[in-house]
């Protein structure tokens, strides 16, 4: 096989979601020659369900209401995993040009001074090696970059950014606030990459509700959207699609030379070579990719001789709960929809309140659909009785989504097995993980606070979600964690692997621990201070 | 999103619905003409059988049309038609159990028992609805999911039912004004 002669680039940044795409952009404009290597193709509005109706899907959109493209889901991808011994949970893991950014909610949470300093302030996990004033000046650009809807509070769990004009309340969210209000519980406007005015020749919100159905106005920050174009604009960009990475290879120095990669349409195989590689496949592909790159000189995996990779996975323990709330049920129907969650209640039982366990939890409020009534499953009997009772609880619907705090613990583990492959040949991750007993007493104070909560709020019904817990929500990171201690970590605090200087890991993998916030914020940030550390080096001839 | 394992947000709701029926992207639309159409799966007797039923769950009211309005018999024959053959053969069990039941209750065939010797029918088997242990029991929690799934997202159901005002372009979000 010949190997078709590429150049070499300054940068190979290898996977395009909110972390690789943002790293690509910010190099590519900074001066780098980037080549940006997605495993996934590019999305087309015909891979999108935007504004179809459920009767208008096969089987009336049973199976579609993940709304997620289905090519970014390939049954290869899908089927590439195995869990062994494992609690409910799974890996958020896609296939596409954008990676995650492409269907999401787009919530932007900065993460607070202490979710920074776990071992220092509750005497759990390990700190940091960042603090949050290192991380704030790029919290700020990436918020003015991408367009983030919010309001300033002033509240130290969750520190102001810089803010589009906020989401205004639905009706149920002002009962669920009043309920709040008397349980002394803050109950704010969400924090979202949402426009809620125009926004860098982007349009505002078209309030349809269908937001992590993927947006086909782009009013939420997407990759391919926002971030690709202003890459390409450089001349410093290329992408390649349809590339599946396979192993980094490594030179007689121990640097990284190039990364081998498979064509996922023509099935060839590759060599793409740079000066830099960074790893941004999202946490647990990442950890995959890292693990698969054995050699003579890391047996256990690039940069892994401290058996650290895969290791300390961690993620959201969740639940819903579904109320009706008494002062709505029975009115006639409105346009709820909006922008999926307009509220958002923060982490409460803070100073003298203080539950027992450690970390703690976050409500996203009315993020689902307001289409369907969901509740039906759980009117009892048939007939007349039981249609108008399902008719009149639907306009009291309000929803709370609740993500808690998982500890990162050294036994919670991503592997690969070369016994099992996918089918390009490339063995699977293989997870084993069990929440610990501190997760679970978060889980069922979460679980008791919210139904609180609803109770105060009235409701004629509430629907519990599931009685066992469950993760990551998408929200899984911490397998190639950064850390001060080269022993006890893989990355330092510019994401960059303390055994192989050319090599970073740019993505939710490098999180050191887990708060009860959603990630993406946080792996954006972090992704711009890589960069601007790269192009330094880069220009320093550093690296 | 694979099915096992993998509970995020949205997993969980569709735990919590019980909607979970496979990741695959089914073939064919359902909501094309009808009538004439054979039943993919269920037999024509059994398929009249389960419009009947269906209809004693949702039926037509003074507010909206019922199930059989809105098809919902032929939603749960493309349904059971992708369902695993386990699934198959209880439907059709349920079927026969609630033939059954009519004969020794009524001494007629389901369909040539009255509206209400149908619908007392329906109450039997309604009755353990929240820990079934019969198969006519278990028949009974199967077929109102059923049923619930295809009229709710049936343009009856969303529109005319349940008066659903959204899925559209607006400019900008109302202010709740309900002062209570």
């Amino acid at each position: 096989m010949t190997i078709p002669k590429q150049p070499i680039f300054d940068v190979c940044v290898i996977g395009s979601g909110p972390a690789g795409g943002v790293l690509s952009k910010e190099l590519a404009e900074a001066g780098a020659k980037v080549v940006l290597v997605e495993a996934g193709r590019k999305m087309t509005a015909k891979d999108f369900v935007y504004h179809t109706w459920p009767y208008e899907m096969p089987l009336r959109g049973l199976n579609e209401e993940g709304n997620q493209p289905a090519a970014a889901f390939p049954p290869d991808l899908i089927k590439a995993v195995q869990y062994e011994n494992s609690d409910q949970v799974g890996l958020g893991r896609v296939r596409a040009v954008g990676g995650r950014s492409i269907h999401w909610t787009g919530v932007c949470l900065r993460f607070a001074e202490d979710d920074f300093r776990e071992r220092s302030v509750q005497g759990v996990e390990d700190d940091w090696p960042i603090s949050y004033n290192d991380l704030a000046p790029y919290y700020s650009y990436v918020e003015r970059m991408i367009g983030v809807t919010g309001s300033r509070e002033n509240l130290p769990i969750v520190p102001d950014g810089e803010y589009l004009p906020p989401l205004k309340f639905r009706c149920s969210e002002k009962i669920l606030k009043r309920a709040c209000g008397k349980m002394n519980i803050p109950m704010i406007p969400a924090r979202k990459a949402l426009l809620t005015v125009p926004h860098d020749n982007r349009p505002a919100c078209h309030y349809c509700g269908h937001c992590d159905t993927g947006c086909d106005v782009g009013a939420i920050f997407s990759v391919p959207v926002s971030m690709l174009p202003k890459a390409e604009k450089t001349g410093n960009f290329t992408l390649m699609e349809n590339k599946l990475a396979r192993e980094i290879l490594i030179d007689a120095e121990g640097q990284v030379r190039a990364v081998s990669v498979i064509d996922t349409v023509t099935r060839r195989e590759e060599e793409i070579r740079a000066r830099i590689f960074a790893v941004s496949c999202g946490n647990a592909e990442t950890a995959r990719l890292l693990l698969n790159s054995k050699s003579h000189r890391f047996p256990n995996g690039v940069a892994n001789s401290n058996d650290i990779v895969g290791r300390y996975l961690t993620g959201h323990i969740t639940h819903g709960v579904r109320g009706y709330l008494e002062d709505l049920v029975g009115t006639a129907p409105i346009n709820n929809d909006g922008a999926e969650d307009h509220s958002y209640i923060p982490r409460f039982k803070l100073g003298a309140r203080k539950p027992e366990y450690a970390g703690g939890f976050q409500i996203q409020v009315q993020h689902t659909w307001f289409m369907l009534p969901y509740h039906a499953h759980a009117v009892k009997g048939f007939g007349e009785s039981f249609k108008k009772q399902v008719r009149e609880l639907q306009p009291g619907y309000c929803f709370m989504g609740c993500f808690g705090k998982v500890l990162a613990k050294y036994e919670n583990r991503i592997t690969v097995d070369s016994s099992q492959k996918d089918s390009f040949g490339i063995p699977i991750p293989v997870v084993r993980f069990r929440f610990s007993d501190n997760d679970l007493a978060l889980w069922r104070d979460m679980t008791e606070t919210s139904a609180e909560i609803l109770d105060g709020a009235k409701v004629r019904l509430m629907v519990q979600g599931n009685s066992r817990p469950g993760g990551f929500a998408s929200h899984d990171v911490g397998t190639v964690r950064m850390g001060r201690d080269p022993k006890m970590s893989v990355l330092n605090s510019f994401c960059q692997t303390h055994e192989v200087k050319n090599l970073f890991v740019v993505d939710g993998s490098c999180f050191t621990t887990s708060p009860e916030k959603n990630p993406t914020l946080t792996i954006m940030a972090l992704a711009v201070r890589t960069a601007r550390y790269m192009a330094d080096a880069i220009r320093k001839g550093d690296l | 999103m694979g099915k096992t394992c993998n509970i995020n947000r949205r997993g969980a709701l569709q735990v919590l619905a019980g909607t979970v029926v496979g990741t695959a992207n089914f073939p064919g639309s359902l909501t094309g003409a009808t009538g004439q159409r054979h039943p993919k799966f269920f037999h024509r007797d059994e398929f009249e059988m389960l419009d009947v039923l269906s209809e004693i769950i949702i039926p037509a009211d003074d507010h909206s049309p019922g199930a059989h309005a809105a098809q919902v018999a032929e939603f749960m024959d493309e349904l059971i038609s992708q369902a695993p053959e386990k699934t198959r053969q209880l439907w059709r069990q349920g079927l026969a159990r609630i033939e059954g039941m009519a004969n020794a209750q009524y001494r007629r065939r389901f369909m040539a028992c009255s509206a209400d010797e149908q619908t007392a029918l329906m109450r039997l088997i309604s009755q353990n609805e929240e820990s079934p242990q019969q198969l006519e029991e278990k028949f009974f929690v199967g077929i109102k999911r059923a049923t619930i799934d295809g009229y709710y997202r049936s343009a009856i159901g969303i529109h005319t039912d349940l008066q659903y005002q959204g899925n559209k372009y607006i400019r900008a979000f109302p202010e709740c004004n309900v002062s209570k």
